[in-house]
């Protein structure tokens, strides 16, 4: 019996024995079953500064957990080796939700995050890790590209604390030709990450000549101010030639700046830029006062002022999960 | 109902069904999602886990 996975917006169809698109889910005698369940390929405790949370904890350990298989299959995906791959490929450790939580405690981890790939697709795993994790206190972190369906996303946020949601494009034809998904679906993700009370922030990697128009940065930044609002952190990514992208040169500074300076002008108070070390690009700054708040020098806390959620020399509220 | 009417509401019936989105139906009974059951046997290799390793800088991004 053909069954149909209802996790995210490309509704697979699965014939017995046959796997979805991501890989990972596979219908075994008309049951889906979640093959990467407790078989996470990849644990590693980073800076919440590399997710990228700025605003969220920062200078705190996170345990990052990650299982092979993805919904979308990006031409310039950076972790392909684990993303773009079947689990019969990839060696994985056995470990439960349960123990993701131990691991992480072991270690003073304030939080978990599911991320590398993508939770979508090991979507249970990072639910009853979740509930694992909340039991013992600490806190929860979705890295994600955002192509879940409604249900689904509105349960896991139940036990989210921060997202960190990659929207790859403005574009319905850059998410087709490139990412083999639309752009509806994450636009609504994000909606339904921010109005659940899960602190937001969001990620735009800029590919030469794909995606780094001046309109559709102007487009990307004027709707996340309407729909998400002007707090919300944007961080501007810098793309190195990966996978099947290998053609494209690496984002120039100029264009990283330029999108920095059209977020900035169309009102967004926290942007930053990424993969890029060495300026200040990295730095929080009041939106009131414009003083400089954090210093970072790529993963590392420099400097940090604010105190209790606010600017200590104008008494603005920085948005974020402060402590 | 004559013949024609009744091929009229037929036809137009079944060209309404031709066309439908099957995901949009999905989408409309969002009570019926289907979660995945765990799976007991991962099917690629197994590797222990190296707790000294899990502080070492990660390869992946994200």
């Amino acid at each position: 019996m053909k069954i149909q996975c209802e996790l995210c917006p490309k509704h697979c169809i699965i014939a017995p024995g046959q796997s979805g698109d991501c890989r990972i889910r596979v219908n075994m005698d008309g049951k889906l079953v979640a093959v990467t369940y407790g078989y996470p390929c990849s644990l590693h405790i980073d800076p919440i500064e590399k997710k990228p949370l700025f605003h969220f904890l920062p200078g705190s350990k996170v345990f990052s957990v990650a299982t092979v298989g993805c919904n979308l299959h990006c031409k310039n995906c950076q972790n392909w080796e684990i993303s773009q791959q079947s689990p019969v490929n990839v060696p994985a450790y056995k470990v439960s939700p349960r123990q993701v939580a131990e691991i992480s405690e072991k270690n003073r981890c304030e939080s978990v995050a599911y991320t590398y790939t993508d939770p979508a697709v090991f979507y249970e795993y990072a639910l009853d890790s979740s509930i694992e994790v909340k039991k013992k206190g600490m806190k929860n972190v979705i890295v994600t590209a955002g192509y879940f369906n409604q249900k689904p996303l509105k349960e896991l946020c139940r036990y989210v604390d921060a997202a960190n949601i990659d929207l790859k494009a403005f574009s319905d034809k850059f998410y087709r030709d490139v990412c083999s998904a639309t752009l509806k679906p994450v636009l609504d993700s994000m909606i339904t990450v921010k109005s659940s009370g899960v602190h937001l922030e969001v990620t735009n990697l800029l590919l030469p000549t794909m995606n780094d128009s001046d309109k559709d940065i102007q487009a990307l930044c004027k709707w996340i101010k309407e729909n998400l609002g002007a707090e919300v952190p944007l961080h501007f990514s810098r793309f190195f030639p990966q996978y099947r992208m290998k053609n494209l040169p690496p984002t120039s500074i100029k264009t990283l700046k330029k999108a920095r300076d059209i977020a900035i002008d169309t009102g967004l108070q926290y942007v930053y830029i990424g993969n890029v070390i060495g300026e200040n690009w990295e730095n929080t700054f009041c939106p009131r006062c414009k003083k400089e708040l954090i210093q970072r020098h790529g993963y590392l806390i420099e400097k940090n002022v604010i105190k209790d959620g606010r600017c200590p020399y104008c008494g603005y509220k920085i948005y974020g999960v402060w402590s | 109902m004559d013949r024609r009417k009744f091929l009229k509401i037929l036809s137009a019936a079944s060209l309404s069904a031709a066309f439908a989105p099957v995901s949009t139906f999905a989408r409309a009974f969002p009570e019926k999602m289907l979660i995945a059951v765990k799976s007991g046997k991962y099917p690629g290799r197994i590797k222990p886990i190296n707790e000294a390793a899990l502080q070492k800088r990660a390869k992946w991004l994200g």
